[in-house]
């Protein structure tokens, strides 16, 4: 015999009521309340542990039934089976199978989901609309904060030759020489095949001045050189691509806890998304050089140039190097002692 | 022949010693953080490897937890929606998303396109999600509902989509930045315009054949936002206070190294973080206490006594521990956020209430929901 409370479903009157199954009918009694229902008729809510169960009726009345012990008298008596994601719920095992496989799926979609996605897209799209993109966003950057070149022509000239020693045959991409005060020495890929670099980053590779010599010229050569390893693989589109995939599925997971927590794991894959692109353009660049028949070295004495110069810039070492899991970049010592060891191997044999 | 605890039950609500006798009942919920965090787990890697399809499922399953767990005067509420309905306004939701967000990439006309179709379509889809939610609940055998006419819900959420949606439009077509200063002011409103949504939430409820009544000018609501912002200015103070002294120690550095803009940048970041968790806690609270004790239906009176400091300090704990946990913590938060909530909640109505008051409307029963045909169509959950 079970105790449980009816409501039929038509008032909010809670009658008490005993319950009892005989001959595949279950008979429901209280005062001046009796019915009998085929038991195929009577269904049971999903169970939890500390709710009532709930008994429905086929015409809209329901039975809430508390005692544990009644609860589980009424669900031998229906033989009620509990679904597979039911049971599931039910044990720590599968809680502890359940975050493996979040961690698993989270991981491969970060290793795996993303760059597939992001290159599927980015290779779905044509070059117009990279090329497209690329001449909005310069007219954007020249509305403001870019300022013409301080170098002469003849200057830019040499800069450019030493642009046309690496880049590929068939004019597809070009390079601008610009004052851009706010980003100090730096050369950036802009969509659709233009590299732009800063009057700083010259002055930097050419101690001073925008009067190069031939072997500053070549390091420059070898900074085109990675920033072509950009365009070559489309790391601009494939960036934005995948940041917002990223956004979406960051927002999706957490932003119902809260906007700001959801950008934090947002950046983090951003960042590291990066820093494998940078890898990337660094070893494309690499076999360039080797290519052209530049001396692979040019691009260890770059990067050792502006590792002087952000050392230079006061950030303690302990910064340097634990910000370097929260930046968009390998840090430079990084990249010059993986390019030594480089050169090391190509010396050896 | 009953069983105790069977009687036991019947006593709350079948008393009937004295009609004008008033019986105070309290909220009660009997979930627990570690049952909720098996279920949310379980769902949520469901959820994933679904690519997001079963968290329509997984949403319906939290709401029957939580429902089938709070207790009113010994009955239980519940919560009957048709995940498929959820899973079409999700569908609907991420399609509007993303409309959204790129309308103006494609060009400017597709750009106002979208604005204007959000502009008409979400006051209908809000005042949908609001039926569908309300209707699926049921306590006691009978439905909830939300009578809120359509007119109504323009009225309601136009001034705050005013808001959101002008200024994208702006961008779109390139206004200059006095008008978008201009704008600004509008923001300025923002406290009236909660009022008077929350005004229409609260005075279109019905259960049964009750209706409920809603008595709070909107205007109260500046009174608390004022109070929230004081509050927040003051946790803002005190953590500057306290941060000053602790970096004031540290050698000087003579020009602005990036190591001096980066720590200025986390100190800015972790300051407006402090306002934002101090305020907000004690905005949300003041406002729930303020609307339900102000809601009330025919004989029953509704009480929200949730005190504004012990939630501030729970919603910190959650906070902290959520992000300590990587996640891991969010169910026992939740958990330990409705029970907060319900613990501080009460009705209060005559002895024989459920005798002689409520019945089933018959009009606007959920057999009826196929009826109303295209209308209900859209009757689809957008909320997350």
């Amino acid at each position: 015999m079970i105790a449980a409370l009816y409501f039929d479903g038509k008032t909010a009157l809670a009658h008490p009521v005993t319950l009892v199954a005989a001959h595949g009918h279950l008979s429901m009694s209280g005062d001046f309340l009796l019915r009998q229902d085929a038991l195929h008729t009577l269904r049971v809510s999903e169970t939890f542990a500390y709710a009532p169960t709930i008994l429905q009726y086929a015409d809209g009345a329901h039975c809430e039934i508390r005692a544990s012990q009644d609860k589980a008298a009424l669900l031998a008596m229906l033989s009620y089976r509990p679904s597979l994601v039911q049971k599931a719920q039910q044990y720590w095992q599968s809680a502890l199978f359940a975050v493996l496989a979040i961690l698993f799926f989270l991981l491969s979609f970060r290793y795996w989901g993303l760059p597939w996605i992001s290159a599927q897209v980015t290779d779905s799209l044509p070059i117009e609309v990279e090329q497209r993109l690329g001449k909005s966003i310069l007219q954007e950057m020249e509305k403001g904060w870019i300022k013409p070149t301080a170098a002469t022509p003849e200057q830019v000239q040499r800069i450019e030759q030493a642009f046309a020693v690496v880049a590929p045959s068939g004019g597809t991409t070009r390079v601008l020489l610009r004052n851009v005060p706010a980003q100090g020495a730096n050369a950036f890929a802009v969509p659709g095949g233009t590299i732009l670099i800063t009057d700083d980053m010259v002055k930097l590779i050419c101690a001073g001045s925008f009067h190069c010599s031939d072997a500053q010229l070549q390091q420059l050569s070898a900074i085109f050189a990675h920033e072509l390893g950009h365009i070559a693989h489309r790391h601009s589109l494939k960036s934005m691509v995948s940041d917002s995939v990223n956004g979406m599925v960051s927002l999706g997971l957490f932003g119902d806890f809260s906007a700001l927590a959801a950008g934090a794991p947002m950046l983090l894959v951003k960042m590291s998304f990066s820093r494998e692109i940078e890898t990337q353009a660094d070893d494309y660049g690499w076999e360039l050089l080797a290519k052209k028949g530049i001396d692979q070295e040019n691009m260890l004495l770059a990067y050792e140039k502006m590792l002087t110069q952000s050392k230079a810039k006061n950030l303690p070492a302990w910064l340097r190097s634990s910000s370097n899991y929260l930046s968009t970049h390998p840090s430079d010592e990084e990249r010059i002692a993986h390019f030594k060891e480089r050169l090391n191997e190509i010396g050896k044999k | 022949m009953q069983s105790t605890s069977a009687k036991s039950a019947a006593n709350a609500s079948a008393e009937t010693n004295s009609l004008a006798e008033l019986q105070r009942h309290s909220f009660v919920f009997t979930g627990n953080g570690h049952e909720y965090f098996r279920i949310w787990i379980v769902n949520l890697a469901l959820s994933l490897f679904t690519l997001g399809i079963y968290t329509a499922w997984a949403k319906t399953r939290r709401l029957q937890y939580f429902y089938r767990n709070t207790q009113l005067a010994n009955a239980v509420f519940d919560f009957h929606g048709d995940p498929l309905r959820i899973f079409l306004g999700r569908l609907l939701a991420v399609s509007l998303f993303l409309l959204y967000n790129h309308a103006f990439d494609i060009s400017l006309h597709v750009g106002v396109a979208v604005v204007m179709v959000l502009f008409i379509g979400l006051p209908y889809f809000i005042r949908g999600s609001l039926r569908f939610r309300l209707r699926n609940c049921s306590y006691r055998g009978l439905r909830l509902d939300f009578t809120g006419s359509i007119l109504g819900a323009y009225f309601a959420y136009w001034p705050m989509l005013l808001l959101f949606l002008l200024p994208t439009i702006w961008l779109g077509v390139g206004l200059g930045e006095v008008w978008m200063a201009w704008f600004g002011l509008l923001y300025l409103l923002w406290p009236w315009m909660h009022g008077w949504m929350r005004a229409y939430q609260h005075r279109h409820l019905r259960y049964g054949h009750l209706h409920s009544e809603y008595q709070l000018s909107a205007w109260r609501f500046y009174k608390l936002y004022f109070s929230g912002i004081a509050w927040g200015l003051f946790a803002l103070f005190a953590v500057a206070i306290s941060l000053a002294l602790l970096l004031g120690t540290q050698p000087k550095v003579d020009q602005y190294s990036q190591t001096q803009l980066l720590l200025g940048l986390i100190t800015a970041l972790i300051l407006i973080y402090v306002v934002y968790l101090f305020s907000t806690p004690f905005v949300t609270a003041k406002i729930f206490n303020l609307c339900w004790n102000h809601t009330r239906f025919p004989e029953v009176t509704i009480r929200s006594e949730m005190p504004l400091g012990g939630y501030l300090l729970l919603v910190i704990k959650n906070t902290l521990l959520t992000i300590l946990t990587i996640g891991l913590y969010r169910p026992y938060a939740l958990v330990a956020l409705w029970r907060y909530r319900l613990q501080h909640m009460s009705m209060e109505m005559p002895a024989d209430f459920w005798h002689s008051q409520v019945a089933h409307s018959r009009q606007h029963g959920h057999e009826q929901n196929s009826g109303e045909g295209v209308a209900d169509l859209l009757n689809i959950d957008l909320s997350w």
